[in-house]
């Protein structure tokens, strides 16, 4: 009997190291697995950033609209000759294979359309769905007028304007680039004078300083007046400014060149494809770019012309300028210039692909602008109830 | 006690690359930058760089056709190049001149059009001396 109690604890004692062993494998090989998963999908844990090629984006994504704003956020990029996209560790997780496809629901389809334009183009790659992009987009129809900036050195100032006004929306919104170049030229402490800066920055001065319209500072051809020579304006005057200077950017973005691109990828100012993303979601681009074999008129498409050496003519200006469209079969975007309706096509000038491929420099897009604060007759209107006229009791017969 | 080690070993890479860059005479060698109008003699010493500024003028239709070009005169000068500054609205060109030998040297810069005609000219005087000797600048 006493034998018999011996066997059996034997055999509990070695049903129990068996059990403990397994368990342990188990973890063991569950802890290797997730480990292997871990350093493939996430090589980049300290820094919470990860690659994923595009193409398993679906794979990636957390099911919902969360998935998108993941990958919203994120630059593109070739590695390898597959397209990845760089996403934030703490900003999805994996699915479970049974979750890797589903049907999109109407709600989620009309959040997808509203996709910031830097991953317009791989809507695709979330929802499987394939991205059209139109043929031509054209957004003249909404510039204000073409100007003209004369003999001064103020094409930055026109550019940003007109980006701006198309910001607020309105065609008739007409804003001063006299006061504009007056704000530029002061942040960079360049004196009285318009001597011309680079073009991005001023995103950064309309972001911190707002412009008036027109007609509180008009544009002259000439320097005396307060408003374009950084001279301290008279106290009314600069009052009445002030008191006029609401537009203003509320955010942008800014988007620069990358020298070596060896094809139309990354969120660039060199890569057509993105700035047709930019177009199709509505915004313009306000850039800056080297300038290279203009001459005359400028009415056809303007291309990159090529030296004796065979490369490209050399840069001997620097210009901005506004984009608003594009025509993808013939290759060019369509660009406002500032130089009055007389130059190009009634103003508006067409840059080939290859052209802004070449000597496109930086740029940026207006996000969102301040609101307009109300006049103080419609503030009145707005807080004040209105009387309503007395009824004008008919006569009783 | 480890980082003031490291510490330790960072200044005095630091303090033996400037002892380097002294007694090599790297550090002596100066670029001077030379806005489009100024006058006076420029005395410079071998070695230096002299970054020439084309006066600016508007990038406007009327101006598609305006060119610069630089030229110097002097054995001990050379044009080693040139480039546009980053910036719109503009059209400026940077002339980079290179002292070589002591001895007055003039350097020209001059606005053309497009059919060649000189519409403005711009020279610059220019003292070079050999690099062991200290001067002041003019």
């Amino acid at each position: 009997m006493s034998r018999l109690c011996v066997v059996r604890k034997r055999s509990v004692f070695l049903l129990a190291g068996l059990i403990a062993v397994a368990l342990a494998a188990t973890i063991t090989c569950a802890a290797v697995v997730m480990q292997v998963q871990r350093q493939v999908l996430i090589p980049g844990v300290p820094e919470k950033i990860i690659d994923v090629p595009t193409a398993r984006l679906q794979q990636v994504a957390t099911g919902k609209a969360q998935a998108n704003m993941a990958v919203l956020r994120q630059t593109y990029f070739v590695r390898n000759d597959i397209p990845h996209i760089r996403l934030r560790a703490d900003e999805f997780k994996l699915l479970p294979l049974s979750q890797l496809e589903y049907t999109p629901s109407a709600q989620e389809l009309q959040a997808s359309q509203q996709l910031p334009v830097y991953v317009a183009p791989y809507r695709s790659y979330v929802y499987g769905q394939p991205y059209k992009i139109p043929n031509v987009v054209d957004h003249r129809p909404n510039q204000t007028s073409v100007k003209d900036q004369a003999g001064r050195l103020t094409c930055v100032c026109f550019a940003s304007m007109a980006g701006l006004e198309v910001a607020y929306g309105g065609t008739t919104i007409d804003l001063s680039e006299n006061h504009a170049n007056y704000l530029y030229m002061k942040a960079e402490t360049r004196g009285c004078k318009s001597a011309g800066l680079q073009t991005h920055m001023s995103a950064d001065y309309l972001s911190d300083h707002g412009v008036c319209r027109e007609a509180v500072c008009p544009y002259q051809t000439s320097y005396p007046t307060w408003c374009n020579n950084g001279a301290n304006p008279a106290p009314t005057k600069r009052a009445d400014a002030e008191a006029n200077c609401p537009f203003k950017i509320k955010s942008y973005y800014k988007i620069w060149r990358k020298d070596d691109l060896t094809t139309d990828t990354g969120t660039w100012i060199n890569n057509p494809r993105y700035l047709e993303a930019i177009l199709r979601s509505g915004k313009d681009i306000v850039f800056g770019t080297h300038v290279a074999g203009w001459s005359g008129d400028c009415t056809g498409v303007l291309d990159v012309q090529l030296g004796p050496g065979g490369d490209p003519l050399p840069s001997v200006a620097g210009h901005a300028m506004l984009i608003c469209g594009y025509d993808r079969p013939e290759e060019y975007f369509i660009v406002k210039n500032s130089w009055g309706t007389d130059k190009g096509q009634d103003g508006y000038f067409y840059l080939s692909y290859d052209y802004i491929r070449t000597y496109a420099k930086y740029g940026y897009v207006i996000e969102e602008v301040k609101p307009i604060p109300l006049t103080p007759a419609l503030q009145r209107m707005k807080t004040t109830p209105r009387m309503l006229p007395k009824l004008i009791q008919p006569e009783s017969e | 006690m480890r980082r003031l080690l490291w510490l330790t070993l960072g200044f005095g890479a630091v303090a033996a690359g400037l002892l380097f860059a002294e007694t090599t005479g790297v550090s002596k060698h100066t670029v001077w930058v030379v806005p489009w109008n100024h006058q006076g003699t420029l005395r410079v010493q071998s070695g230096d760089v002299i970054e020439v500024w084309t006066r600016p003028i508007p990038f406007i239709p009327e101006n598609l056709d305006v060119r610069f070009r630089a030229s110097k005169v002097g054995p001990g000068v050379d044009l080693v190049g040139d480039t546009v500054p980053h910036k719109e609205g503009s059209m400026e060109r940077l002339y980079f001149f290179r002292a070589f030998d002591p001895g007055p040297a003039v350097l020209k810069v001059e606005q053309v059009d497009g059919d060649g005609k000189v519409r403005e000219t711009w020279t610059y005087q220019l003292e070079v001396s050999s690099c062991s000797q200290d001067q002041p600048q003019g």
